[in-house]
């Protein structure tokens, strides 16, 4: 199908505003007579507040107020719990979701326990050193093989062996399968935690206008409806009362869809409270312990192949780290459960897991929000069965890949959407084949590998394959509007945090409107514009609201029609919509601009008739009945310095396959930047806890996040297996970028010490780390 | 963070035993120290200035002393809360007759630290722990050194915040000397540590 603007390389509407510095962010709203907000946080990772001393602090000059748990009263809920367990037999799940101010038990460093509202913020924080907090420590539980244990201090006194969840799900049986394998692989995998480290920190600001009664709040929230449902729900409000606006944000990657944190529970109460607007931005410090983590697991897993490389089955079991509180439910874990599967068909499945909580920050979806570890394990327990069957890594996965008429696929088990695991559609083989052609695996093996070995350069080459789960629902909406002006107006209720809506979304409209991409003005995130939906997660933005885009796009143009059709007396078959107008098909002349036709369908004097609309406008909602899922395969060449361990990446290869494409350049930016955050997981971040839960790095002088240098330029191909679940047969695209990099980086550094037995079973990696997995395996035949 | 350690002082004994229990002298010869009180029978109660590179703040602790063997051996406990954290754990001081008037302490401890001081503060914690033990006890030395003999040449001055700031700096870049891969950062704090010192020297 020839398209204008959809699939075209389009240059952001948004970028204008962006690069000139003129875009919104929470912190630039600033507002006469506004207060600024800063919180007491515990030092302690465990702990029972003994008593706190507010006096110093009140008598301060310019101190508005000074509040604790005890002074929030009934306002004092635990957030509620976002996503509650899936319908899966014999589940476990104890509830425990996080408080707006702690009240008698520290269970984090970090945790928010004093509130201080000052003139200004350099007020607010001397403020805070003057409270006297006396917290009597405990035992914290930091590690999560130990957490189960009986010896093992709790961190709710009420939820026995630490225990939030416990989940089995099976396909087949694997411990019928696995006598009947030639080769069983048997390991334990460790992945850690790291931080999103969004390049904005959170941050909200709140207004209550006591005439108008008006509660407005700018929020760095990627769901701004939800959010507006819920104050209002817990002050008490109309949700036509509060309006929740969600500007441009400096990056989301999921932590930022945690609701609520305390700070966007407390700022609305406080300025409704004073009655003045309030203010609170996230310093980078609060950061590394306020906004929710990701990724600390330990997996204990088994695969049992046949001799000629097929999977017989997988068995794994595993252990996550929930964090203090688990206000997301199991949608991490399950995840991990659920993505491990990957591209293949494993016949025989048997995983079991146990959340735990620990006395360290929540954990909820972080990009990629526990596939990775799925992915890593998987991809790892491959390459491991193919060394043993002396195949390549190549043939293990081109032998077990779902094949195209196997679609839609069932893996027989429950989703994070609570729907079965149905794949939609994919088609594996042709990307891999393509990523082989890029990277020219068999030339790097064959011939550079060994001649730079000659030179003395370690150089590896890794290849491997994922699946995302992407585009779940429940719904998203949004409202096409014609104007006067002939441009368009276009309103979803998703928000925005730099993937390019503002570009995407006018395509899929322009395209059916035939209208430039730069007439659609695109608004997200603003409460007041757009009432329903929920938020900006799962790689859903483009499948779920952008399908709505269309159906909304498509119902105007039936409007338009039928307007013009009266207008120009004739049918709406002989009419073509296109060019910023509507004419007959063939008679040039009898046409009438899109804008006339607007003006037109809003009347100022006449009557509109019964059973019409004014207006050349429409919302449409799409819901789509299951995610849809997305594949890839990366390739990489990297080289260790054998003095330093470093690693140099060489080359990057991702070839993507999200459906159809609305815009590739935004895909690529979508790509690089997943991959650059992949590339930070696997060798440079990792949350360093002490063993009384104290984080040892928590600076950016100390937590290395890859910067330019280290991140190349990633090449690649696009395939398009459009998804059947939606009119625009589009998949996500958001977390492909960071989801197999781990696994990735261990393939390809141990193909670099091919030589040695190296085994690579952990991710993040560093030069450091490297260093003592080399000196731990034996000798290296060749240096 | 576990510490572990031996000094010798240039004294018999008892004297050094006399010396560790006397808050007078205890406050003059640790560094930040800015008050230093006998609270209760081995309680003391003390108040410290402590920068640990990029933080720094007051620290109030209360110490209690236990399992007193004179002159040999005690255990300390020691519960410090400031603006930028926290330390808290338990220290073992033995002293060994080493000749007549020669004394080898042995210390170990081992101290939990949190807040800012962890979190921040962590590359540097090591080493400044090392330095202020080892300049509080190369102060205490010269200490007892004048008790012992008034009209020995080292006259105790009790050391200055911006000397043992200059300490620190010293054992800093000796560590960064073994740590290479740290070392711009290190040159980065101690040019901090230096500036420091220029303040308060100017």
């Amino acid at each position: 199908m020839a398209t204008r603007y959809f699939g075209q390389r389009i240059r952001r509407n948004e970028d204008p505003r962006l690069l000139t510095g003129q875009a919104l962010f929470t912190d630039d709203v600033n507002l006469p007579n506004m207060l600024h907000v800063a919180f007491y946080r515990s030092d302690y990772a465990h702990g029972k507040i003994i008593s706190i001393n507010t006096e110093e602090a009140k008598k301060r000059k310019g101190v508005i107020g000074v509040y604790t748990a005890e002074d929030l009263g009934d306002y004092w809920q635990r957030g509620p719990l976002l996503v509650p367990p899936p319908p899966i037999k014999d589940i476990v799940f104890n509830e425990r979701t996080q408080v707006p101010l702690a009240k008698d038990k520290i269970c984090h460093a970090g945790e928010a326990v004093v509130m201080v509202v000052a003139e200004s913020r350099y007020i607010a924080e001397d403020a805070v050193e003057d409270l006297e907090v006396d917290i009597d420590p405990i035992d914290a539980v930091v590690d999560i093989e130990k957490a189960l244990s009986d010896e093992s201090p709790l961190v709710h006194d009420d939820i026995a062996k630490n225990m939030a969840a416990h989940v089995v799900q099976e396909k087949g049986s694997y411990s019928a399968i696995r006598d009947q394998a030639d080769v069983v692989i048997s390991k334990k995998f460790l992945y850690d935690r790291g931080t999103a480290a969004a390049m904005e920190n959170r941050g909200v600001v709140a207004n209550w206008d006591e005439r108008n009664q008006q509660l407005t709040i700018w929020d760095t929230t990627q769901a701004p409806i939800p959010i507006r449902n819920g104050l209002a729900s817990m002050l008490g409000l109309s949700q036509s009362q509060v309006r929740v606006i969600a500007p441009f944000i400096g990056g989301g990657f999921g932590p930022k869809i945690m609701m609520f944190y305390p700070e966007e529970v407390l700022i609305p109460w406080v300025s409704k409270k004073l009655k003045r607007p309030v203010k609170w931005i996230e310093d980078r410090e609060e950061n590394f312990f306020s906004t929710t983590q990701e990724r600390g697991q330990v997996h204990e897993a088994e695969i049992a192949v046949s001799s000629d490389g097929k999977i017989l089955g997988v068995r794994d079991v595993f252990i996550h780290d929930a964090g203090a509180y688990a206000p997301y439910g199991l949608t991490v874990p399950i995840n991990s459960q659920c993505t491990l599967l990957g591209c293949y068909h494993v016949p025989n499945y048997y995983s079991e897991f146990t959340a735990v909580f620990t006395n360290k920050p929540i954990v909820t979806p972080y990009r990629g929000a526990g596939r990775q570890h799925g992915v890593f394990v998987m991809e790892r327990l491959l390459d491991l069965a193919a060394q043993k069957l002396g195949i390549t890594p190549v043939e293990i996965r081109s032998k077990n890949f779902i094949q195209q008429e196997d679609f839609p696929y069932n893996n027989e088990i429950i989703y994070q959407d609570f729907s079965p695991l149905i794949y939609d559609s994919g088609n594996y083989a042709p990307a891999l084949k393509r990523a082989v052609e890029l990277i020219e695996y068999d030339k790097f093996i064959k011939e550079e590998q060994p001649r730079l070995l000659k030179e003395g350069k370690r150089l590896g080459i890794g290849i491997v394959s994922y699946v995302e789960g992407t585009g779940i629902g429940p719904y998203e909406g949004a409202r096409v509007t014609v104007e006067p002006s002939g441009k368009i107006n276009l309103v979803t209720g998703i928000g925005t945090q730099g993937q390019g809506h503002f570009t995407s979304f006018a395509q899929i409209v322009s395209e059916v409107l035939d209208v430039p991409v730069a007439d659609v003005r695109v608004v997200t995130g603003d409460t007041l514009e757009f009432g329903w939906g929920s938020g900006t997660f799962a790689s859903r933005g483009a499948v779920v609201a952008g399908s709505a885009c269309h159906e909304a796009a498509i119902a105007v143009k039936k409007k338009i029609k039928k307007l013009a059709s009266e207008v120009l007396e004739a049918s709406e078959e002989d009419l073509e919509v296109g060019n910023g107008k509507v004419q007959v098909k063939g008679v040039p002349d009898a046409s009438i601009s899109l804008g006339e036709l607007a003006a037109r369908a809003n009347p100022l004097r006449g009557a509109v008739k019964p059973g019409t609309e004014p207006g050349l406008e429409a919302t449409s909602y799409f819901g789509p009945s299951r995610g849809t899922t997305a594949s890839g395969v990366h390739a990489i060449i990297v080289s260790v310095d054998p003095e330093t361990f470093l690693v140099n990446i060489e080359r990057y290869i991702v070839v993507h396959d999200c459906g159809r494409v609305i815009n590739p350049m935004i895909l690529d930016g979508q790509i690089q930047g997943g991959v650059a955050q992949g590339i930070g997981n696997a060798f440079y971040e990792q949350l360093c806890f002490d063993e009384n839960g104290q984080l040892l790095n928590a600076s950016f002088m100390d937590y290395l996040i890859p910067t330019s240098l280290d991140v190349p330029k990633i090449e690649g191909d696009h395939i398009e297996t459009p998804s059947p679940l939606n009119p625009l047969g589009v998949k996500g695209a958001g977390e492909a970028g960071s989801i197999p990099v781990g696994a990735l980086y261990a393939q390809a550094i141990e193909n670099a010490f091919r030589d040695c037995d190296l085994e690579i079973l952990e991710i993040p990696l560093s030069p450091n780390r490297l260093y003592e997995l080399c000196s731990q395996a034996k000798e290296c035949g060749e240096k | 963070m576990k510490l572990e350690g031996e000094f010798t002082f240039k004294g018999p004994r008892e004297e050094v035993w006399d010396l560790l229990q006397d808050p007078d002298v205890l406050i003059t010869a640790l560094p930040g120290a800015k008050k230093m009180e006998k609270t209760g029978d081995d309680k003391y109660e003390a108040e410290m200035e402590v920068k640990v590179g990029p933080v720094s703040g007051t620290f109030s602790s209360n110490i209690e002393l236990s399992d007193k063997v004179e002159p040999e051996s005690y255990k300390m406990v020691v519960n410090g809360k400031g603006k930028s954290g926290f330390v808290k754990g338990k220290a073992t001081i033995c002293l060994e007759e080493k000749t007549q008037d020669e004394t080898l302490m042995k210390y170990t401890a081992d101290l939990q630290v949190g807040g800012k001081l962890a979190s921040v503060g962590q590359r540097l914690l090591d080493t400044v722990g090392k330095s202020m033990a080892r300049q509080s006890l190369e102060a205490m030395n010269t200490a007892l050194e004048y008790q012992i003999d008034p009209r020995a040449k080292t006259e105790y001055i009790p050391p200055s915040q911006a000397k043992f700031a200059a300490g620190v700096a010293k054992d800093v870049a000796g560590d960064s000397m073994k740590n290479p891969k740290f070392w711009t950062f290190i040159i980065l704090a101690s040019a901090g540590i230096a500036a420091t010192i220029w303040y308060f020297t100017k």
